[in-house]
């Protein structure tokens, strides 16, 4: 099929191709590998941040906020094995066949979307436990009033920077995903023959 | 990186260099294709058990990097660009003119490549590096009887190509 007295592949193996140079592969490698083992810390940091003042600070919170704290806590945990679960897919290589490969990749993007649509929705999950954790300190008076009005402030101003800005990077996300997987379909549902 | 990773890579890399060609016109991002699949390569060859040739595993690894990355940049402008590249040595090199008809002809045959689509592309490549049709079938989750008639199309098509040059 391929001797060497083909044209086509003789004409194919003379084509000119860049080097590779190890030395970036292997920086590259490197910085791959940091940024890997700094998601993972993230990711642990951030679950443990909230089991970390439950049991630090346990004692010194009202039992309404502890109470706001706990259900923030099985909400993270669940969020976080949900989210590993549909990061299953996302190796940095694949040897699967060529249309298994696509099916996985495709499979995976969906799941990016669904991540992205997740943290979108975290959001106003997050907006809706404030409002009712300050509603809380109000209505069972936890909290003197100009200590209370303090800290809504403060609230208010970091949420009203960070809640939008959650959104924004998600729904970006969200689109550029939604934009891979229409290219990948289009790639590979074209009609167009040789 | 293992020494023994860093040879079969090196002994690859006209490969690797080819298969990120099949994908990008554009030297930037073909340069940047060439990398992550390099850097693929060497991490799948870890999990290399053997099942096939080496050869063949690391064009299997190699396609679906490069077919991530079309997903990836599909939507983004290019154009093509073939400046800075490697020269073959001066001792195989034909005569002037030969060169140009030759480079004519590679240039017709890498633009006729990618704009087929994706199986194609894969399976004229793959036979084109000396792979069997079995080989190409299992590397693209085929039967050997398709990779043989998409095969057949493909290089009618590249023919077509290069002698209108």
């Amino acid at each position: 099929m391929s001797d060497n007295y083909d044209p086509l592949s003789q004409l194919w193996l003379e084509q000119d191709v860049e080097k590779i140079d190890l030395d970036v592969i292997k920086k590259k490698w490197r910085i791959t590998e940091l940024k890997q083992r700094l998601y993972l810390l993230i990711d642990i940091f951030s679950t443990l941040f909230v089991f970390a003042i439950l049991y630090f600070m346990g004692d010194e919170l009202d039992h309404f906020t502890y109470k706001i704290f706990v259900v923030l806590n099985i909400i993270c945990l669940g969020y976080l094995v949900y989210v590993t679960w549909l990061r299953r897919f996302s190796l940095g290589w694949s040897d699967l066949a060529a249309e298994q490969h696509i099916q996985k990749l495709k499979k995976q993007i969906n799941n990016n979307i669904l991540i992205a649509n997740l943290s979108k929705s975290s959001v106003y999950l997050l907006l809706v436990i404030v409002v009712v954790h300050e509603i809380g300190l109000y209505y069972f008076e936890l909290t003197p009033p100009e200590k209370l009005m303090r800290k809504l402030i403060f609230d208010i101003v970091f949420h009203a920077i960070a809640l939008p800005s959650m959104w924004i990077w998600a729904d970006r996300r969200c689109k550029r995903f939604k934009r891979e997987l229409t290219a990948l379909n289009e790639l590979f549902g074209s009609s167009k023959s040789v | 990186m293992s020494t023994d990773f860093s040879q079969v890579l090196q002994q690859h890399a006209a490969l690797l260099g080819r298969v990120a060609a099949t994908y990008e016109a554009n030297f930037h991002m073909r340069q940047e294709l060439l990398q992550e699949i390099t850097l693929a390569v060497w991490q799948a060859l870890e999990k290399f058990k053997g099942d096939s040739s080496v050869k063949t595993y690391v064009l299997r690894v190699a396609h679906n990097k490069a077919i991530t990355h079309v997903a990836y940049h599909a939507k983004q402008p290019r154009n093509d660009s073939y400046c800075e590249m490697a020269s073959p040595e001066p001792s195989l090199r034909p005569s002037a003119d030969e060169q140009i008809d030759q480079q004519q002809q590679i240039h017709q045959m890498l633009a006729q490549v990618r704009q087929m689509p994706i199986q194609a592309r894969q399976v004229v490549t793959m036979s084109m590096e000396g792979l069997s049709y079995d080989e190409i079938a299992d590397a693209c989750g085929i039967s050997p009887s398709n990779a043989g008639v998409v095969l057949n199309r493909a290089r009618k098509v590249l023919m077509e190509s290069i002698q209108h040059v």
